[in-house]
């Protein structure tokens, strides 16, 4: 059976431990994927989910019955993220693949895209995918979380500064060098 | 970021911009006249809209999912558990008497149809004086019968 996110929360705020079984099978693995593409560390993320839910379950008996989960869960799950990287400003990439990788440069874009076959279409979303991760792993943290916020989350500028609790001019700032910084680094990645 | 006139200038920020649909028509229309004449600005376009096309595509966000999620899952569950059981011995957070009292109401609903109550109360009569009818109906037959076949003999 599909639950509704207003069945789960009301499932939840009776007590009934299904209620919050089905919360964390409808959300864990996406607080635990936001977290990564916000930390870009496994651990970090990993123990940032958990925190979330901790807050969850401290929280849920004041949440409104009626409201979408997820862009409570984003939230609680952006400003954990936000006082982390703000405690520990040295945090950066932990993620052991991609922090030491040479670029596996032996293949190409360009020759991905010659071979134009599925394979070939399949492969460079692997490759690319892993130059992607690799420039975004390299941004700044907060810069990273724009990113992902505008680009992964679909925010407005004006959103994302509310939700990460920046002036606007910040976030257009944030998100110009770090879009800009990402261009150059595919661009070089792709030429190698 | 700059703010510069999008037909006059090449300027990484306005690529950016009409890329992911941020300029108004007029402001489009000037730029996409600079595009017409600029090799530099268009290719900044291109990657830009490729960028901005994978950063949203879901290859790029399936990151595989590590065991210890499920780990986790298991201790959220054992502290929920406990949540909810001090909340029962300490009348916490979680609304569990709302569950009761929602069985409650439905009783309390019930009485306020019409005729319910007074099917109730009929019903809990008969039952307390059929057993008086019966004994009444079988010592009527037995003074009719008479001392019976054992008292005829």
């Amino acid at each position: 059976m599909d639950w509704t996110d207003s069945e789960v929360v009301a499932a939840c705020r009776r007590g009934r431990p299904e209620g919050f079984a089905q919360l964390l099978l409808r959300y864990q693995e996406r607080v635990y994927r936001r977290a990564y593409s916000f930390l870009h560390s496994r651990e970090e993320a990993l123990d940032l989910t958990q925190d979330v839910f901790l807050r969850v379950i401290e929280a849920l008996p004041r949440f409104e019955e009626g409201r979408p989960l997820w862009p409570w869960l984003r939230r609680i799950t952006t400003n954990l993220c936000l006082n982390r990287l703000r405690s520990n400003p040295t945090l950066v990439s932990l993620d052991e693949a991609f922090a030491s990788g040479d670029g596996s440069g032996a293949v190409t874009r360009a020759d991905l895209l010659a071979a134009g076959t599925d394979v070939a279409e399949s492969a460079l979303g692997n490759v690319f995918g892993d130059d992607l991760r690799r420039a975004m792993a390299a941004l700044p943290p907060l810069h990273r979380v724009a990113v992902v916020l505008r680009h992964q989350e679909d925010l407005s500028y004006e959103d994302i500064a509310r939700l990460m609790d920046l002036p606007l001019g910040t976030i257009k700032t944030y998100l110009f060098r770090a879009r800009r910084s990402l261009r150059q680094s595919l661009a070089a990645s792709w030429e190698g | 970021m700059t703010k510069q006139s999008p037909g006059t200038a090449c300027d990484d920020g306005i690529a950016q911009l009409y890329a992911e649909g941020g300029l108004t028509g007029a402001e489009a229309l000037l730029y996409e006249r600079h595009l017409t004449v600029c090799t530099a600005c268009r290719r900044a376009v291109a990657g830009y809209k490729e960028l901005f096309w994978d950063l949203g595509r879901p290859g790029y966000r399936s990151e595989p999912v590590p065991d210890e999620l499920q780990r986790i899952s298991d201790d959220l569950m054992a502290r929920w558990d406990e949540a909810v059981a001090d909340n029962a011995e300490g009348g916490g957070a979680f609304s569990l008497v709302p569950a009761l009292a929602g069985v409650r109401g439905v009783a309390r609903g019930l009485q306020l149809i019409p005729g319910v109550s007074a099917a109730g109360r009929l019903a809990l009569e008969t039952a307390r004086r059929t057993p008086k009818a019966v004994l009444s109906v079988a010592s009527r037959l037995a003074r009719r019968i008479g001392p019976g076949v054992r008292g005829r003999r």
